[in-house]
């Protein structure tokens, strides 16, 4: 019996731990300011997983603990004391006994004296897929803009021109509680609106309208950062004014003004500047068309007008950093929610007038068989100026819980002015041997006029079986563009050999497309996780492309009788019908797709120069992908996804409009041109930890054409002839990664990030076949230290190595890039804040360019406020003291390498004077600050 | 030195002002409001009675009544409290079963015992302490002078709790039979039953042991069978028996 007692217990001892399968995780309490061991603080382990509380317990008079959970795993620790700020920690539980060491605990008023940074951390939150940042808990000096505060939190940064990219990925859309705000430039909210008027700040992944009705998701996200505003700020109004005069006539005037009330938002602004901070961002260009085109349709069944741009064409009205710009723009803003948000309008009209100079150069340089080159060296002046309007306008109306119904419209005119003169040398250099030479001089004048309206209705309803949906989506474009010019142009050559080709022409281009297509999608629940979408469109689109050239005649007039050889007048009836299948299978921590859609075009082209003569083209697209993705947590994913498509020649591939704008260069059409099919394959890897500030990102894509339309170019006196061909065996890929961290109970951060890119393309050149390898790797690392409101620094320098090889040259074209870029800024007493930056850029000369590039940029301020709460700012500042700023840039691509030096903005001094005004009614309830302290 | 006391001074005020010290016995008394109105709709969407409009006009909106619960490291009991003066609406319309319930918990022994009256039917249930997994939620509230972090928590398969709990009282007790926090319930709701109980007050009086006595009285059961005797009882009330099952055994 006894025998029976001890046996007994000896089982029960052994069987119980095992059935238990418990894990033990342990640790001790101190209090870290007087060194006490707490008792009784509470322990809690919270389950990453699900937030399911997993264990709790409290700390003995040796302030140790022990807790047991039943899983292994990742599970949150949260340590609570009275008085003391809590520890939060993440505590990966693998083995039978995790021993958590001493932990240390801190009381809140020593903290609060203490380590007010270390807020940061805490006033970060994560819901679902949003990170949602507590913008007071992120300190930024008085009268700041967003844009500062962006740049405060992290995972976010800004770059110079106010690019902004959240968590490795860049930002597309800035929206002011939840409303799209100027939308077409983000700028315009990120450097008007204070930072002390948001009270969060909110990152995520905006679902396309039909995957956030249907709940499936398709995929498409853009990356979006919504400001909440502060409650206060929504019954007043604020904004800001700022005037600059600066040294040789430079300026940078701004204004905004926001009356925010409950759901309805209103305001202006108004930007008047000729440096390159301010309202040059308009994002719309596209929407205009320019020049001669062709229309593409994508898979959606939607039409893309692509045009290519000729110098009659005018400016896209895009400041891209070349010659020197001069901006007026100003807009307003309405947005309004009625009805308990039944009801949804908002709209935006936006005026813009832009000058931009530009005097350049251009070097080509192209690699020939037999060892030879041709270069072509090309200065250029030009001036050119727009004036144009915008408007847009969104009405929604959810007419009940199922059905609503959404139209979007956007108009615009534009009128732009472009004078131009180029004159070129062109050579071929045989070893060190100089060749044949041609020289051209052009004068380009072009004036255009151009419209746009399109209109976008969808219906949309919900069955009452979940995932059961339907879309009915009708739209309309239209645009229409006109261009007169002028062409004056001279060919001589060096040597004298034939004599000088005059070319004296009036140019009449006319072009607009009017389409419209219906769409319908249908969604389909299979099961609880697998879905299927089937979709149909059908678009019409009747557009015309004219381009009329009038020779002088010998009374100097121009004739009234076109130029056969370079007019052209074609308009096209395109029939497109398309329709697709695919299936969606979403589970817990992965899904995937695939599916495909299949389009039938039908073109018919008519020459009205040529007796009407018709030609008709059919192409079948075909579009299959697939798409899969893993998340290991919230702040990790992993992403592959495949997508192929067909291409089809555009008709100016196919057959060219004969241009003579540049004599040099002419492109032959090539009526036996087929299709091209695209493979593209990416994969992407997301980590994120919140607590630590750390983030690893890393991206690969890589691509495969069969039938790649290259081109076959020949040269015969001097003369570049282009043809397009199909050919196989063109590739391209990239690869990234980029990693960060902020120094533990430091205010360092350091990372960097690693770029990679290859790219093969075949073609023939002067009947000889050729193959290009492009390929470059960079390294970029960083170092930031920031000291709140008193001192911040950051280094990034980067280094690029290029090789450009091609099988007919022997000689391959390599060269480095430096750059380093320094940044830092202190504040001083009584307001004074001092800053100053340094930009490098040192580019190694290759035996074709031999010219000093490298630039030294050095920028500096120095800032005084007034005011009680500092709205008065007073600023002097100076750019490019050293005035050594060049306007560079320089591609490789196949067998030519480009190089392009422009005039750009140098030195100026600039003393601005800037006033950031609200206004709160009394009685309004103060700011609220919302939100949790989590405290590490 | 004249620093080194005025250091002392301010932080002893901000640690008492900051309520820097945990409780580990005295009397909890909740309020529990039960809106009257939501819980008549309900009726009505139902369709069982048009008389409800009318007696919605005569009721007031939240009815009130009070609860005291005893604690300290030990033990937690839960009773009925101060009666109101006026005529209870609550209980003048019978009230719904087991509104009235005394609830035992001892922590050393796992056990919790409870006298809960349905209509007639007087219940005594002796079962283990309840286990229920708790999710943790990021939100924090003051209730009564505690910081109390929110947990949400599920019923007979479909019905949420939602309490809010202070790790100041190092008690895992609450309302009813609920608990197994990482600290005392301070507010607790039932949004199915339209229901909630918030502490207004923590008085730091200790419980004397005597107090945690409960009588056996009643039928013996332990919850599940407290459960199915309900349910079987119930299931011909139609769409009320699922309301009733539920306040049976919170």
């Amino acid at each position: 019996m006894k025998h029976l007692s001890i046996l007994l217990f000896l089982v029960v001892c052994c069987v119980l731990p095992s059935a238990a399968q418990s894990y033990i995780i342990k640790g001790s309490v101190t209090d870290t300011l007087n060194n006490n061991k707490l008792s009784m603080a509470s322990v809690v382990l919270i389950r990453t997983a699900d937030s399911v509380i997993a264990a709790h317990g409290r700390t003995g008079n040796d302030g140790r603990f022990e807790v047991r959970v039943k899983q292994q795993g990742k599970y949150f620790l949260r340590i609570a004391f009275p008085g003391f700020a809590e520890h939060i920690d993440e505590v990966d539980v693998k083995k039978s006994t995790t021993d958590l060491g001493d932990l240390p605990m801190i009381s809140r008023e020593y903290l609060l004296k203490e380590f007010v940074l270390t807020q940061q951390v805490a006033a970060i939150k994560i819901k679902g897929d949003t990170t949602e940042y507590m913008a007071d808990s992120f300190k930024v000096k008085e009268g700041a803009t967003v844009e500062d505060l962006l740049k405060r939190l992290p995972g976010i940064q800004v770059d110079k021109n106010g690019q902004i990219v959240a968590q490795g990925e860049a930002v597309q859309k800035v929206l002011v509680d939840g409303e799209e705000f100027f939308s077409d430039d983000p700028k315009v909210v990120t450097r008007g609106l204070q930072a002390d008027a948001v009270k969060k700040v909110q990152v995520y992944d905006k679902k396309s309208d039909q995957a956030d009705f249907t709940g499936i998701d398709d995929g498409e996200k853009t990356r979006t950062i919504n400001l909440e505003l502060k409650e206060d700020k929504k019954k007043g109004y604020f904004g800001k004014l700022e005037a600059g005069a600066g040294t040789d006539g430079y300026f940078q005037e701004q204004a905004m003004a926001n009356a925010f009330k409950a759901k309805r938002q209103f305001s202006v602004f108004g930007i008047a500047s000729n440096t390159d901070k301010a309202g040059l961002g308009w994002e719309d260009s596209d929407k205009f068309g320019n020049g001669s085109g062709t229309t593409e349709i994508t898979e959606d069944g939607d039409f893309i007008n692509r045009f290519t741009p000729d110098e009659f064409s005018g400016w896209d009205g895009r400041y891209n950093g070349e010659g020197l710009p001069q901006t007026w723009t100003g807009g307003t803003h309405y947005a309004n929610k009625w009805n308990s948000g039944e009801h949804h309008l908002s709209a935006n009209y936006r005026y813009g007038k832009q000058k931009v100079n530009i005097d350049g150069n251009t070097d080509v340089q192209y690699s020939m068989p037999n060892d030879s080159i041709r270069v072509t060296e090309t200065h250029k002046e030009q001036s050119s100026s727009s004036d144009r309007h915008g408007f847009d306008v969104m009405y929604e109306w959810k007419i009940d819980t199922a059905t609503s119904v959404k139209i979007t419209s956007n108009a615009g005119v534009k009128a732009t002015e472009t004078r131009s003169e180029y004159s070129t040398d062109n050579y071929f250099k045989i070893k060190d041997a100089p060749g044949a030479n041609l020289n051209n001089l052009r004068q380009i004048t072009g004036d255009g006029n151009a419209q746009f309206i399109n209109t976008d209705l969808i219906l949309r309803h919900r069955f009452p079986k979940k995932g059961r949906t339907l879309a009915i989506d009708a739209k309309e474009n239209y645009s229409e563009n006109t261009n007169t010019g002028t062409l004056f142009s001279v060919i001589s050559d060096t040597f004298a050999l034939t004599p000088d080709l005059v070319t004296r022409q009036r140019k009449d281009n006319y072009s607009s497309s009017l389409a419209f297509s219906g769409k319908a999608t249908y969604t389909e629940p299979l099961s609880k996780t697998v879905f299927t979408e089937v979709n149909y469109g059908i678009t019409v689109n009747n557009s015309t492309a004219r381009n009329l050239s009038f020779d002088t005649l010998a009374t100097g007039q121009y004739s009234d009788v076109p130029n056969t050889t370079f007019s052209n007048d074609f308009t096209y009836n395109i029939l497109s019908n398309a329709g697709g299948l695919s299936f969606k299978f979403m589970y817990k921590t992965y899904n995937f797709s695939f599916g495909s859609d299949v389009s039938r075009a039908d073109y018919v082209q008519t020459d009205r120069t040529n007796t009407n003569n018709t030609t008709t083209y059919h192409f079948t697209n075909l579009f299959p992908r697939a798409n899969f993705t893993y998340r290991f947590g919230k702040q990790t994913s992993f992403n592959f996804n495949y997508r192929g498509n067909t291409k089809q020649p555009t008709i100016t591939q196919m057959q060219p409009f004969l241009q003579n704008t540049d004599p040099l260069n002419i492109t032959i059409g090539n009526p036996d041109l087929r299709q091209e099919f695209v493979n593209e394959f990416n994969m992407r890897f997301n980590d994120y930890k919140i607590l630590q500030s750390r983030f690893l990102w890393a991206s690969a894509s890589f691509s495969t054409t069969s039938n790649a339309i290259s081109t076959e170019q020949s040269n015969d006196s001097g003369i570049n002839k282009t043809r397009y061909i199909n050919v196989d065996g063109n590739y391209s890929g990239y690869a990234f990664i980029g990693y960060g961290f902020k120094v533990p109970k430091t205010d360092l951060s350091i990372g960097g990030r690693l770029n990679g890119s290859t790219y093969h393309i075949n073609n023939i050149i002067n009947r000889q076949q050729n193959s290009s390898n492009t390929n470059s790797i960079s390294l970029a690392p960083y170092v930031s230290y920031t000291k709140d409101n008193k001192f911040d620094i950051r280094w990034e320098p980067q280094i690029a190595y290029n090789v450009n090889t091609s099988t007919n040259n022997p000689v391959d074209v390599t060269y480095y890039i430096f750059t380093n870029e320094l940044s830092g800024s202190v504040q001083l007493p009584k307001k004074i804040e001092i800053g100053s930056s340094v930009d490098m850029m040192f580019r190694q000369k290759t035996p074709i360019f031999t010219t000093n590039n490298n630039v030294i940029k050095w920028n500096a301020y120095v800032t005084k406020k007034f005011l009680k709460k500092s709205q008065l700012e007073l600023r002097a500042s100076v750019y490019d003291i050293l005035n050594q700023n060049l306007g560079f840039s320089r591609i490789g691509q196949g067998n030519m390498v480009t190089q392009n030096s422009y005039n750009t903005i140098r030195r100026y001094g600039m003393l601005s004077l800037i006033w950031n005004f609200t206004h709160t009614p009394v009685g309004a309830p103060p700011a609220q600050d919302g939100g949790t302290m989590i405290i590490k | 030195m004249k620093k080194t006391l005025l250091f002392i001074y301010t932080l002893l005020a901000l640690a008492v002002s900051a309520g820097a010290q945990h409780t580990y016995k005295g009397r909890i008394e909740y309020e529990r409001k039960v809106n009257m109105h939501a819980q008549m709709e309900e009726m009505e969407q139902m369709g069982n009675n048009s008389w409800v409009e009318k007696l919605k006009a005569q009721m007031p909106k939240f009815n009130s009544s009070y609860f005291d619960m005893l604690f300290d490291a030990g033990h937690t009991l839960y009773k009925p409290g101060r009666e109101l003066p006026d005529n209870n609406p609550f209980k003048m319309f019978g009230g719904g079963p087991a509104t009235d319930n005394i609830v035992l918990t001892e922590f050393s022994k796992n056990l919790v015992r409870a006298n809960k009256n349905v209509f007639d039917q007087k219940f005594f249930v002796e079962d283990t302490i309840r286990v229920m997994d708790w999710k943790e939620r990021d939100e924090v509230r003051t209730i009564a002078g505690y910081k109390c972090h929110k947990a949400v928590g599920r019923i007979c398969d479909t019905v949420y709790v939602v309490a809010f709990y202070t790790e100041d009282i190092p008690v895992s007790g609450g309302p009813e039979m609920f608990g197994g926090l990482p600290g005392m319930i301070m507010e607790l709701a039932i949004p199915r039953l339209h229901t909630t109980w918030v502490a207004n007050k923590v008085e730091l009086i200790p419980p004397k042991t005597e107090d945690f006595t409960i009588q056996e009285k009643g039928k013996k059961v332990n919850e599940q069978q407290l459960h199915d005797t309900i349910y079987d009882s119930f299931k011909k009330w139609g769409s009320m028996a699922n309301r009733n099952v539920w306040w049976v055994v919170l």
